[in-house]
């Protein structure tokens, strides 16, 4: 109805248009959209390109040049043993984006799996799967985290995994609420008097309904899943020196913050920089498909 | 219409800004609602006559909804740019407002009695027995059943139609000089509906409330308006007084609502619904909106929107004026067809090439 | 093709388990949507159903097309038991029984787009190659007056008028016999509902098809059924041949209903009586003993509350041809003034 979707319109954006013209049209809608637009497109492409670049100058010691401040030739300075801070923040952001990428790659599709299953076939299996996400919900994600990762050793594979592990229930809960909703819409209910076998519906209608809300998680999720990664990495459980990432460099910068305050500052910084952009995309999109959305959707955590 | 009348729209532009750009929800409405009058608002979705009862209410979504022009005279005062606070007293007091979705207007988690109470304690200084009394009174007034039991229950344990009367009594619970009220039973079974229009007319003839009704089911302006004003996209296209409305229309707009409605004597009879769709509500209206449906457009009508005019013939004897925003209006013979009689006669095309496509793209 | 009725249903009982608990599921009553429905539908005819909310027509059209199982009662579709279908059997004799929904927002999937969305039944049925397939799907948007190139738009560029278009379009697409048409038009606007009822006329006439209409608008209902049955509380009060209803209506609450719907007359609606009935509907869950009108009924009222309505529920009897009332009192209703006040052809009408 016009009037009402005059007087909600205020309130809610249309469906994002598809391809450039959407992106243009994110973008234009609010400087918050263009900033994150610019903060994730200028990391991607830093994670990208920057390694063919730079090389190995994130793995060159050199000795002689030993905790130097920024300066020309070293925009970001140099670390304990001499290497290029800048090309090694730049190789963490590879990592950091990789890593992200499977985590949310990994924890999505499973979780979402079983969350169409739970809310298309109802019962106990649906009891059974929501008292799961119940056990999980009850640790505090970072803790559990850390304890799977300790559990399994410390490396980046498995912190990576164990964030999935931690991010899966999410997906889940999500994937079956809209499930939910979405089993007595009219449109499921015109494709089983078409003769849709219940198979069919998943396949046709409710995975297509699922993906939007949980794209826009995914991309919130990303900004978290990086977080993650540093953190654990930062205690001491991801990744292992000598690997650039951002957490693992800034463990090690600790005991250097008074006299070269550039080894710590300058991950963190970028770390900070990445996360924000990645949080302010996931905000916009979810704004931009359905502003109705917030606080449905899982914010920033650890 | 003796004296000045309580509340008078006039020219309202209200806009909505929207991230597709602007939509033009109200274009251009002039209004009157006299003392104790009840007036019905009566279009379809898009017409503009919800957004028109905000803006009178000043309950229009901020900063997205703004009255870009028009002036809205409740008792001879300005209701637009009033702050706040002085809305706040007129609301309630003086003007009134019942909606169509009772269980979204009621908190769902105070008590009917509470919430009632609460209306009254707020604009009068009475005390919480004195309150309480007053509000099983007003429940009793609108045909609730054990009313002091019901106080103490909550909206979700009424029916829609009970909720629709509480809704009502705390509408008039303190006696205010005009209710609006946008589909109050659009929502509620036929049966019930017919039972809280009953009360509405009831009560507002008795209370001497002068009722805004709003409506997109003419049958229900048919019996309980005495005056109507017919909207579309955004302009008020024709008003009359009820009787004359539906036996002498000369909007071409009307005549096309009167004829798409199934009529008793009609049955078997194709309908004759009006072609086309309404116009998107984020251009802006150039022109008469209602020209790429009319079957008696003239040129004028696909370039300048005519101002609301007495209609030649039109019988005063009710003392109300029939008044019509129409180059070409209907003549009375021609009320019973869907198109002109006059021979010779054809709509006239649009002025350029690029509206023609515009109008025939999807007539549907 | 049998002689029978196209459609026949037989003391249809649609009972829903209200539950409680978590972990252990227990029921603590039943909602008595449809209660002992028989409805005979011919071919080529169109069938009205008309009530309120709780009075089970949704119920009803949904359980004839499948997505309930009735709890009691048989569902006979062009000579066959649907209760005795099953597998692909049953797929292809549904594929003939198809529905039209209420929300034009809800019934369109809105991630697909128009050409898949009817293309949809066709797939499930495999009707075709691809070519053929999407050749039909033009051909559909032609028939319920929509551009082929409808077919790459989305749900939410279409207006309400023009997504029920899609839907007639894709419950066409299987070339069904029976359409029910759940309140497929009461959720447009006036000027659009008269183009889509046209247009179900139109195709009504030529595709030959059967239509069980359910609404609550009588006027609509009026306009477009042959017959007519008037449903509360999950069973039939009456019903008629259309005309028949309107000017012989027999039942307290036709009469109402007959006189609760405002009339777009305003000299009819000033002189006419309205009958205003007493009260809520009753919970589906607890329908009143006997009569189930009894509660609210007028005549009941009017005749010093006989006993007769509270105990005894009154049967459907014959009082004409293809006219049946269950009521205790039918001579009582006859000569009644309210009667009087809402019948078509009486002195009260229009014109």
């Amino acid at each position: 109805m016009m009037e009402e979707a005059a007087v909600s319109a205020a309130a809610a954006p249309p469906r994002a248009a598809s391809g450039l013209r959407g992106v243009w049209a994110f973008v234009r809608a609010s400087w918050l959209n263009a900033l994150a637009v610019a903060i994730v497109s200028i990391v991607v492409l830093l994670a990208l390109v920057g390694p063919l670049l730079l090389g190995s100058k994130a793995n060159t010691a050199d000795f002689a040049d030993i905790l130097r401040g920024p300066s020309s030739a070293h925009w970001m300075g140099t670390d304990n043993v001499g290497r290029d801070l800048f090309a090694r923040v730049v190789a963490g952001a590879r990592i950091s984006l990789a890593s992200a990428a499977l985590i949310v790659l990994l924890a999505a599709p499973f979780g979402c799996a079983l969350g169409i299953l739970a809310g298309t076939i109802g019962g106990w299996v649906d009891e059974v799967l929501m008292r799961l996400t119940d056990l999980f919900f009850a640790f505090p994600a970072f803790v559990l985290a850390a304890a799977i990762a300790a559990t399994l050793g410390p490396s980046l594979q498995h912190t990576i995994i164990a964030v999935a592990i931690v991010y899966w229930p999410w997906y889940a809960r999500l994937a079956r609420s809209q499930v939910l909703t979405l089993r007595e819409r009219e449109f499921v209910l015109a494709a089983r008097v078409s003769g849709s076998s219940t198979l069919g519906i998943v396949a046709r209608h409710m995975v297509r309904n699922v993906l939007p809300i949980v794209a826009i998680q995914m991309s919130a999720d990303a900004g978290n899943a990086i977080l993650s990664i540093s953190a654990l990495s930062f205690l001491g459980l991801g990744a292992q020196p000598p690997t650039p990432e951002w957490g693992t460099m800034m463990a090690g910068a600790q005991d250097y913050l008074q006299t070269a305050w550039w080894f710590l500052t300058f991950p963190g910084l970028t770390l900070t920089f990445t996360v924000l952009g990645f949080n302010l995309l996931g905000d916009g999109l979810r704004d931009w498909i359905d502003p109705r959305l917030r606080g449905v959707l899982r914010g920033g955590r650890v | 219409m003796t004296g000045e009348p309580l509340l008078s729209v006039l020219d309202l532009v209200v806009r909505f800004d929207t991230p597709q750009g602007e939509v033009h929800a109200v274009n251009g409405v002039s209004l009157d609602v006299g003392a104790g009058e009840t007036v019905g608002l009566v279009g379809e979705s898009g017409s503009g006559k919800s957004v028109t009862s905000l803006a009178v209410m000043g309950l229009l979504p901020s900063p997205a909804g703004r009255v870009a022009s028009g002036r809205i005279l409740f008792d001879g005062k300005d209701v637009i740019g009033l702050p706040e606070r002085d809305l706040r007293k007129l609301r309630g007091k003086d003007i009134s407002m019942v909606f169509q979705d009772p269980m979204s207007s009621l908190n769902p988690v105070i008590t009917i009695g509470e919430q009632v109470t609460e209306i009254l304690r707020a604009h009068e200084q009475i005390g919480k027995a004195d309150a309480r009394t007053r509000a099983a009174d007003l429940l009793r007034q609108v045909g609730i059943p054990n009313a002091e039991e019901q106080l103490d229950r909550f909206p979700h344990q009424f029916s829609g139609g009970m909720r629709q009367r509480v809704m009502i009594a705390m509408a008039l619970a303190l006696h205010p000089r005009l209710l609006i009220a946008d589909e109050p039973t659009t929502a509620l079974d036929v049966t019930i509906q017919a039972q809280v229009l009953e009360l509405l007319v009831a009560l507002t003839r008795d209370l001497g409330t002068a009722l805004l009704l709003i409506s997109h089911d003419l049958g229900i302006m048919a019996r309980v308006a005495q005056r109507i004003a017919v909207m579309y996209a955004g302009f008020v296209m024709e008003t009359a007084s009820t009787t004359e409305l539906f036996a002498d229309p000369r909007h071409p707009y009307t005549v096309g609502l009167l004829n798409s409605v199934p009529a008793i004597d009609d049955r078997g009879k194709e309908l004759r619904p009006i072609e086309g769709a309404p116009p998107d509500l984020e251009d802006a209206p150039v022109g008469c909106p209602f020209a790429p449906r009319c079957a008696w457009r003239v040129e004028a009508c696909w370039t300048t929107m005519p101002p609301l005019q007495p209609v030649a013939g039109g019988r005063g004897g009710t003392g109300i004026d029939h008044a019509a925003a129409c180059h070409n209006p209907v003549t009375a013979e021609e009320v019973r067809g869907a198109a002109p009689l006059r021979p010779g006669f054809v709509p006239a095309p649009p002025p350029s090439g690029a509206t023609a496509a515009a109008a025939s793209e999807e007539p549907l | 093709m049998s002689d029978g009725p196209l459609l026949e249903v037989r003391d249809l009982r649609v009972h829903f388990p209200i539950t409680q608990g978590v972990l252990v599921r227990r029921t603590t009553g039943t909602v008595r949507a449809v209660d002992g429905v028989s409805i005979d539908i011919d071919k080529g005819e169109t069938v009205g159903l008309v009530g309120e909310s709780g009075s089970g027509k949704t119920t009803i059209g949904r359980a004839i097309v499948r997505l309930y199982k009735p709890t009691e009662g048989r569902i006979v579709f062009e000579g066959t038991d649907l209760a005795s279908l099953n597998g692909s059997d049953a797929k292809k004799v549904t594929a003939r029984l198809q529905m039209v929904f209420q929300d034009p927002y809800s019934s369109l999937d809105p991630r697909m787009s128009v050409g898949k969305c009817i293309d949809e039944p066709l797939k499930i049925h495999r009707t075709g190659t691809k070519a053929q397939r999407r050749a039909r799907v033009e051909e559909l948007l032609g028939t319920v007056g929509l551009p082929a190139r409808m077919a790459t738009r989305y749900p939410h560029e279409l207006s309400g008028g023009q997504r029920q278009r899609v839907g007639l379009a894709r419950a066409l697409a299987l070339r069904p016999s029976l359409v029910v048409a759940d309140e497929a038009v009461s959720a447009l606007d006036v000027s659009i509902q008269a183009q889509i009822i046209n247009l179900l006329q139109r195709l009504q006439r030529e595709f030959d098809l059967t239509y069980l209409f359910i609404a609550h608008d009588l006027a609509v209902v009026r306009h477009i059924s042959d017959r007519i049955a008037v449903l509360y509380m999950g069973q039939v009060v009456e019903s008629a041949p259309t005309d028949v209803l309107h000017d012989d209506p027999l039942h307290p609450y036709t009469i109402a209903l007959l006189s609760a719907i405002p009339r777009p007359d305003p000299v009819l609606e000033a002189r006419r009586k309205h009958i205003v009935l007493s009260g809520d509907p009753p919970s589906p869950a607890a329908p009143p003993p006997g009569c189930r009108f009894h509660t609210r009924c007028w005549l009941r009222q009017k005749l010093g509350n006989p006993e007769r309505c509270e105990t005894e529920a009154p049967a459907l009897g014959s009082v004409g041809p293809e006219h049946a009332v269950a009521c205790h009192f039918t001579d009582e209703v006859r000569s009644s003034a309210e009667r009087e006040a809402v019948r078509v052809g009486g002195p009260h009408a229009r014109e």
